[in-house]
């Protein structure tokens, strides 16, 4: 029943690509993002109404804003400035860039079921993270976590990456089997340090079930910068992507340097990736399942995959964190468990369909 | 569009964007930060300078309590306070416990956790459910609190700097760990809400009946004796709690002696707890048959009818003034002939405060 | 375009390459012919570059392609590998578009590609969806896309219908009358006397013989390179060569 119910969903999605202009599937999405985002600022356990939300926006425009100063509380502000505007726009970017990084990583790999974390961007930031709560170390104060996160992160991928390394070139059934082991690896000493420590437990739990809440403007700015400058460097490496698709002998002949661009790629996915990762801990999913999506709505080309993936995966991980912080009254999951939830049902789907041998109804 | 135009608009685009991000980013922290200032340090203070109605200064050293406060950065790592505190957020029963014994309870508290039970929440004060690693931070901010009270290893930094650098609250971080420790924790709420002659009552009620306690524990003979306290299964054994735990302080002032040489809270196998033959074993409130049967097969051997269990957790966990009842409890299980809850002075009569329920009530575990 | 092999050497493991030159003219159909496992594939890798020979050279236009990047070989060279990865979602024509990826100009369009291949009713069906011979007209589209003067097709013909490797035959005759330097790997010996002005034999990663088809295609250059003894068949059409074990009449 379930999978039926699923299946006509999926023939939706096709149909949508079938029976609209792509400018109003752009359009549509956009508009989509957006009414999630309002409607993301608007959930939470404290009510605030729709007016005074929409005043406190018009407070923050900068230098009209003053003009709207007054007819809201400071906590009304506090809560939907301080709070969840950096939640909601932490959803944005950790969603555009595991939907970016997951198209990218199944352009390289060729292979419809991989996600940006295979390449060991997880491992890495998790050993960064637990390292940096086990230690105390302090290198820029309260965020050192996510800092050694994502330095970890980076430097696991990179590690892997040249352990790949045959003939001058990087296959990717190399990468991915080193990616595989030398995850594992790491894992094993990511559970030594947890089995060490009963306190570490407790704290490197949210982390590896990842969570949004709690992310300041500080962070989210960084990332932000970090995740659009990652973006617009895949998306201006598309055609570079699709090529690799088709493989990469064929790629060569057409005048891709593939080795180049496979670096290129992967290192810039990792970076973008990883940024987020260190903000919101392990999200899984987004990057597995979000680019199918982009592609039975817009086609299989990244000029428009790689941007409706950012978009729908940031559409994705709003909704997952709504749910997250509404499903259970007074507790806010882990989106991480969310997504899992709502992933996994979608990634058998997908086998299936992918086992078949087509995106398309 | 040729090859090389294409590339450059790109480029050119990509510029744009990035400047603009960059600029944007800029405006939205810099805005932030005109009305709170997101930084990314926390930092910790031991001294609170309170302005008095008279014009003075007091300064509160929380190092006598071994706590501490995370100052919000607007304040530049002073934490100074008008007087007294009127919005308490209290996510750790032990301040709540203290801050109702100082009377302070109804006109401060506005907000405690889940597990703050005694007393039994009011209308007007709202429960906070606190998860492991995450509190839900717009309740709190919707309260507006002035501080927020709680002990250490319950939230993450993450948790703490959205409170204290990007509400501007400060949150304050009690951790007694004697019984000294915990009478400074009472002045210190006392001075922090305006209750210091309720504070020392409560101390002189603590230290009449500490001085009870010891002339009851004098009179016992013999050796002391030995236990094992049990607080359930770990990986490879049983933890328990070590020298200089609070516990462990607490065997002491009933003339009990910990059988455990290791400090902190070390993980025992069976053989090993054998082999330190303790006289009693102390069983955890929760303790749960089937779950250490699991971890340390033998050990029910040695348990026999040598174990008791804690009527009430809560009185040996948080950190105090009805600790008190706690140690009289545990020496009346060991030495009923010598140490008697009856013999503790009334909290009311001695103090003149009066609470409802009375702060003994449920330390036999019979409500 | 002129298109050159000298003396190019290539070992991977027991596999060796050895001193391999040729010299294929623009106008021409080349083709190079073996049995399997004689390294007519990977001589066809090295001849645009995806594998580095480790000494000899190729050159274009008397220019070494170790001097020059990926995109200024494709700009010479196009190649129609005998297996695509399956790409994710692609229709046909954004599969050929892709190949337009180092072109400096705009023709010829996707549609004038795909009709002259005779699939222009393909253009917007999904890539994964199409058979097998399609796929081969259209990668072969593709090539013809990159617009490049000299193109390696690697067993263009293998497993084709028989009217599928009609038209594969008609389009590359068609694009040696253009002018284009063609260069084909074939296994079958009929194929390659009939499409090919010249021929490249090998065995065994080394050449048998290289030159003018009528002068390489002897009954004794046949037995060497494919280890089997031919005879001539009189009036077979387009099959020329036999092995000498089947006899005429069945």
């Amino acid at each position: 029943m379930v999978s039926m119910e699923l299946n006509s969903r999926m023939h939706a999605l096709s149909f949508i690509r079938k029976n609209t202009g792509l400018t109003a599937r752009a359009m549509g999405s956009l508009a989509l993002l957006f009414a999630a985002i309002v409607y993301s600022t608007y959930i939470g356990s404290v009510s605030i109404s729709p007016l005074a939300i929409s005043r406190i926006y018009l407070s923050q425009i900068p230098f009209a804003g003053r003009y709207f100063n007054g007819t809201f509380s400071v906590v009304q502000y506090n809560i939907i400035v301080l709070i969840r505007e950096p939640e909601v726009l932490g959803a944005v970017f950790v969603g555009a860039a595991l939907g970016m990084g997951g198209a990218s990583v199944q352009s390289v790999f060729k292979n419809p079921i991989t996600e940006p974390y295979i390449i060991g961007i997880s491992s890495g930031a998790t050993l960064g993270a637990v390292v940096a709560l086990a230690t105390g170390t302090d290198i820029m104060g309260a965020y050192s976590v996510q800092f050694l996160a994502f330095l970890s992160g980076v430097a696991v991928v990179l590690l892997i990456y040249v352990l790949s390394f045959r003939s001058g070139k990087v296959p990717p059934i190399y990468l991915l089997l080193s990616g595989i082991a030398v995850s594992l690896f790491i894992s094993a000493i990511v559970g030594l340090i947890l089995f060490s420590s009963r306190r570490l437990q407790n704290e490197a739990f949210a982390w590896l079930l990842g969570s949004l809440s709690g992310i300041t403007w500080g962070e989210i700015t960084i990332v932000a910068v970090i995740v659009t400058v990652c973006g617009i460097i895949l998306g201006a490496m598309s055609r570079e992507l699709d090529a690799l698709q088709m493989g990469e002998a064929h790629a060569q002949s057409i005048g891709v340097p593939v080795e180049r661009v496979k670096l290129m790629a992967l290192l810039i996915t990792t970076v973008g990736v990883a940024a987020a990762v260190s903000i919101s801990g392990l999200i899984g999913f987004v990057g597995l399942i979000i680019p199918h999506v982009s592609r039975m709505i817009f086609g299989g080309t990244n000029r428009k995959v790689v941007p409706a993936s950012a978009v729908f995966g940031a559409v994705f991980l709003l909704l997952s964190d709504d749910i997250a912080r509404t499903v259970v009254h007074n507790t806010v999951l882990p989106v991480g468990i969310v997504t899992g939830i709502i992933g996994v049902p979608f990634f058998m789907y997908l086998l299936n369909r992918i086992s078949r041998g087509s995106y398309v109804a | 569009m040729d090859q090389a135009t294409r590339r450059n608009v790109i480029v050119i685009v990509a510029a744009i964007v990035v400047v603009f991000a960059g600029f944007s980013g800029y405006l939205v922290l810099h805005r932030a930060s005109s009305t709170s200032s997101p930084s990314i340090s926390l930092q910790e203070a031991s001294t609170v300078i309170i302005h008095n109605s008279n014009g003075t200064n007091t300064s509160l050293n929380l190092s006598y309590s071994n706590s501490f406060v995370y100052v919000p950065n607007i304040d530049h790592g002073n934490l100074v306070i008008n007087q007294s505190l009127h919005r308490i957020v209290s996510l750790v029963p032990s301040v709540t416990v203290t801050l109702y014994g100082l009377d302070a309870y109804y006109s401060t508290v506005v907000g405690v956790d889940q597990y703050s039970t005694y007393p039994a929440p009011p209308v007007g004060v709202q429960v906070i459910n606190i998860e492991l690693s995450s509190l839900p931070v717009e309740d709190i901010a919707n309260l507006s609190p002035d501080a927020v009270m709680s002990t250490s290893g319950y939230f993450t930094t993450q948790v703490i700097n959205q409170i204290v650098n990007v509400l501007d609250i400060p949150f304050f971080v009690f951790n007694p760990n004697n019984m000294s420790q915990i009478e400074s924790q009472n002045v210190q709420l006392g001075i922090l809400t305006g209750t210091y002659q309720n504070a020392l009552k409560i101390n002189e009620w603590m230290n009449s009946n500490l001085a009870i306690l010891h002339d009851d524990t004098e009179r016992i003979p013999g050796k002391p004796i030995t236990v094992f306290y049990d607080l359930g299964p770990g990986s490879t054994g049983l933890y328990t709690a070590g020298n200089g735990t609070f516990i462990d302080q607490i065997f002491s002032l009933v003339h009990l002696k910990n059988v455990v040489n290791q400090t902190g809270y070390p993980e025992l196998s069976a053989s090993q707890i054998e082999d330190l033959k303790p006289d009693w074993i102390l069983l955890d409130q929760y303790y749960n048959q089937s779950s250490f049967n699991q971890s340390v097969p033998g050990y029910l051997s040695i348990i026999h009818d040598n174990a008791t269990r804690i009527a009430n957790d809560s009185f040996l966990n948080e950190n105090d003034f009805r600790t008190v009842y706690a140690a009289f409890w545990m020496g009346s299980q060991f030495y009923p002939d010598y140490i008697s809850l009856a013999n503790v002075t009334p909290f009311d009569q001695t103090t003149g405060i009066y609470l409802n329920p009375p702060p003994q009530d449920g330390v036999n575990g019979t409500q | 375009m002129l298109l050159e092999a000298r003396n190019l050497v290539f070992r991977r493991g027991r596999f060796s390459l050895e001193y391999i030159s040729f010299t294929a003219q623009p106008g021409t159909i080349t083709g190079i012919g073996g049995r399997n496992g004689s390294g007519k594939s990977t001589l066809l890798r090295l001849l645009y570059g995806f594998y580095k020979p480790e000494s000899g050279d190729v050159l274009v236009e008397g220019r070494n392609i170790r001097t020059m990047s990926p995109r200024e070989i494709s700009r010479r060279i196009s190649v129609v590998n005998q297996e695509v990865s399956e790409p994710f979602n692609f229709t046909v024509s954004e599969v050929v578009s892709i190949s337009g990826y180092s072109r400096e100009n705009g023709k010829p369009a996707v549609s004038d590609v795909l009709s002259m291949c005779g699939i222009e009713h393909l253009e917007h069906r999904p890539f994964n969806e199409i058979s097998g011979g399609e796929r081969r007209l259209s990668i072969i589209a593709a090539a013809i896309y990159q617009d490049s003067g000299i193109m390696l097709m690697d067993e263009p013909t293998a497993f084709l219908d028989v009217d599928k490797e009609l038209r594969v035959i008609g389009i590359v005759r068609k694009l040696r009358e253009q002018g284009r330097n063609i260069v084909l790997v074939l296994h079958d010996v009929n194929l390659l006397y009939r499409i090919c002005d010249n021929v490249v034999l090998l065995n065994n990663g080394r050449i048998v013989a290289a030159g003018k088809k009528e002068d390489v295609m002897t009954l004794d250059n046949l037995r060497k390179t494919y280890s089997v003894e031919f005879r001539e068949v009189a009036d077979g059409g387009p099959y020329r060569f036999a092995p000498a074990s089947i006899s005429e009449s069945g």
